[in-house]
């Protein structure tokens, strides 16, 4: 098996997590014509921060970002301290986010408690047994699900009408006003929630920039379609009254052949899978910076307690607007960990090259 | 770990035999307040059929909690099929409803959507009269793979939900009557403009819209002076233009048909023009008619989505579409004339 591959399923997987329920609500209400501008320039950033995060990780051979920063401690204290901040408020804001969905869409009458207490325990599970777990995790189900993302994934096609894809172009989109708009930065954590990870493959699993690259080229479609699927089944003014546009559309899908009314459910099965994995995965960043640099005690107890204290926040969390308002502070860290995390490396590993070029020099 | 188990899917769980699951839901109001009707299957080993409970309160949801409180098992509108509005009510604008029936996490997006042209205690017990021991008589009836015919529309909830915010696209929902040797008749249907009935058109008009939409109009018969056929497939091509804030659109509709009976000896020739000039006529007359209803619901203002500005498509059914001239000409092709021979 190709080395680079577990991380090119994972780097997939985890943003198709993400792609499908917040993302389109905010790019929908970001601007009202020609959407794809948004998608657009959220991509290129995205390319853009991902290029310059592993061109950076390029420099240093063997090391991950933790072994890079802790040359200077107190630096990386404070360079991986927001990190850390951001990765816990991502699984808060995940956990709940999704717990909120499936209690929308099924299971109206369970407690979110119980989703939440039961989604945490199982990322804790995934994040305990540490990456190259996560990693099998990962390909195990992305056999299982990928394949049933991209039938519903399809079959949402069913009710478009293309005409609502126009105007595509007009005078007020080339003033990009959706650059200030706070929905449009609220949906950028469809592209900068995952790639924090790649920092932390250890020496055995070779880091192809080239390919990380290429497979990111896959999600694009994706990301189109999920902000257009509902715009061209409802149209822009309808969509935009709808919480989760992407799932609503879906439940419009009518299809005989499946055993299941509606093939939304089938879909977010799948991607509670996938949504799972990724909490993992970022519970498990969180305690490896943790262990690593401040807390010398055992992982297992650093997770346990991260994830008492996820749980905690959860729970007091009672309105989706607190989500809302959680969702905006995560942009603000966000934007400090697209600028700062890539930049620092590049600046380190370019310093470091120089260094090295003169010693042989 | 294995406490866990316990905890997913099965919270408050209630076994299917103490939940009620209603197939057909209907709606009217008086005195502003609503009348909710449950059509339910009795799951009874023995005796099937339906039965129908009947509430009234001030707001939907409400009603559907105080049936649930009344009868011995717990409502679920999980597999909700249907739901019926009587005319009066639609005519008062269903707004209110369809934004209840999106908003609920039970109701499914595409329940149909059906107008009945009575009131509808008599709606239900005829229903139910007919349909003794088959549920799903009704269901059957609007479904594609089922009982649908060309000449019915086929509108869902999340399509009168479109139609409210649109400012392009109106619908049209199926106008019924029960009582009859079938289980429903089929009159029509009623026009929606923003979730409000503002008239109603016939069956043949109604497949008109069909095939606009690109429903192909296969299998209908049409029944003229000289001959019978049966459209086959047919197709549609717009184009459309704007001069001075004038909208017009040229429209061809290929068909391709069947001949199926003739009185007397009519020509190929001669049974091309009279569907031709049938088609063309009624086009017109529809047109006309729904063009003064301002109600877009051949969704021709799609058309103009490349011509218009967003603000000025915002008033597209006052401003432009009243105004719309549109050029319609068939073009037909027969396709197949059976066993016998015709004169050209």
């Amino acid at each position: 098996m190709d080395k680079g591959l577990p991380l090119v399923v994972m780097y997939i997987l985890t943003h198709l997590a993400l792609i499908f329920f917040m993302y389109p609500t905010y790019i929908v209400s970001s601007t009202s014509t020609g959407h794809w501008l948004p998608v657009l320039c959220g991509y290129l950033i995205h390319i853009l921060v991902l290029t310059a995060y592993l061109t950076g990780l390029g420099y240093f051979k063997n090391q991950d970002i933790v072994e890079i920063l802790m040359s200077n401690k107190i630096a990386a204290i404070f360079l991986l301290l927001p990190v850390t901040f951001y990765l816990i408020l991502l699984a808060i804001v995940t956990t709940r986010a999704i717990s909120e969905i499936i209690t929308i869409v099924y299971l109206s009458r369970t407690p979110m408690w119980v989703i939440m207490c039961l989604f945490l325990v199982i990322a804790g599970f995934m994040a305990n047994s540490g990456l190259k777990s996560l990693f099998r995790i990962g390909i195990l189900l992305g056999i299982l699900f990928a394949p049933i993302i991209f039938i519903v994934l399809i079959s949402s096609f069913q009710n478009i009408d293309w005409r609502y894809l126009f105007p595509l172009v007009n005078k007020e989109m080339w003033s990009f006003s959706f650059l200030g708009n706070k929905s449009f930065h609220n949906g950028g954590f469809a592209f900068t929630g995952a790639f924090v990870f790649f920092g932390f493959i250890p020496k055995q699993i070779a880091l192809k920039r080239k390919q990380i690259l290429l497979s990111s080229l896959i999600l694009l479609p994706v990301f189109l379609a999920a902000v257009y699927v509902p715009i061209l089944t409802f149209g822009e003014a309808t969509a935009t009254q709808f919480q989760f546009p992407y799932i609503t559309s879906l439940d419009t899908v009518e299809s005989n052949w499946m055993m299941f009314d509606r093939i939304t459910i089938f879909f977010l099965q799948s991607l509670i899978a996938f949504v799972m994995l990724y909490i993992g995965l970022v519970l498990w960043e969180a305690i490896t910076i943790l262990h690593r640099t401040v807390i010398k005690v055992k992982q297992n107890y650093i997770l346990t307690a991260l994830i008492l204290f996820v749980f905690v926040v959860c729970l007091q969390i009672t309105d989706w607007a607190d989500v809302e308002k959680l969702f905006y502070w995560n942009t603000l860290l966000r934007t400090y960990i697209i600028i700062v995390l890539p930049a620092a490396l590049l600046l380190l590993g370019i310093y470091r090259k120089r260094k090295f070029g003169q010693q042989k020099g | 770990m294995a406490i866990l188990l316990l905890l997913p899917g099965c919270w408050d769980n209630k076994d299917i035999n103490h939940r009620s699951l209603p197939i057909i839901m209907g709606v009217s109001m008086e005195n502003n307040r609503y009348n909710v009707y449950l059509d339910i299957p009795t799951i009874a080993a023995e005796e099937g059929g339906m039965k129908v409970v009947k509430g009234t309160g001030s707001t939907i949801s409400e009603t559907i909690d105080d049936l649930s409180a009344d009868i011995e098992s717990q409502v679920d509108l999980l597999h909700l099929k249907i739901i019926v509005v009587d005319k009066k009510y639609a005519q008062k604008g269903l707004k209110d409803s369809i934004y209840t029936f999106m908003r609920s996490r039970d109701i499914s997006a595409k329940t149909i959507l059906i107008v009945s042209d009575e009131d509808l205690d008599t709606f239900f017990k005829n229903v139910n009269d007919f349909s003794q021991d088959e549920e799903t008589t009704l269901y059957n009836y609007f479904q594609k793979n089922a009982g649908w015919n060309p000449q019915i529309t086929d509108t869902r909830v999340w399509q009168v939900f479109r139609s409210i915010n649109s400012y392009t696209h109106d619908v049209v929902a199926p106008l019924v009557r029960t009582g009859g040797t079938t289980p429903v008749d089929i009159l029509g249907s009623a026009v929606l403009k923003n979730g409000k009935m503002v008239d109603e058109i016939s069956t043949e008009e109604t497949l008109l819209i069909n095939a606009f939409n690109g429903i192909s109009a296969q299998g209908k018969i049409e029944v003229m002076n000289k001959a019978t056929v049966q459209i086959t497939s047919s197709s549609i091509s717009h184009k459309a233009s704007l001069r001075n804030g004038v909208p017009s659109l040229s429209s061809k509709f290929k068909l391709r048909v069947t001949v199926l009976d003739t009185k007397g000896d009519p020509s190929v020739t001669e049974i091309k023009n009279e569907v031709q000039t049938l088609l063309c006529k009624r086009v017109e007359k529809f047109f006309a008619k729904v063009q003064k209803d301002r109600a877009d619901v051949l969704g021709l203002g799609q058309l103009f989505r490349t011509k218009l500005s967003r603000s000025e498509l915002a008033h597209w059914r006052e401003d432009y579409y009243p105004r719309m001239q549109l050029n319609f000409s068939v073009h037909t092709d027969i396709q197949n004339l059976g066993n016998l021979r015709t004169t050209e």
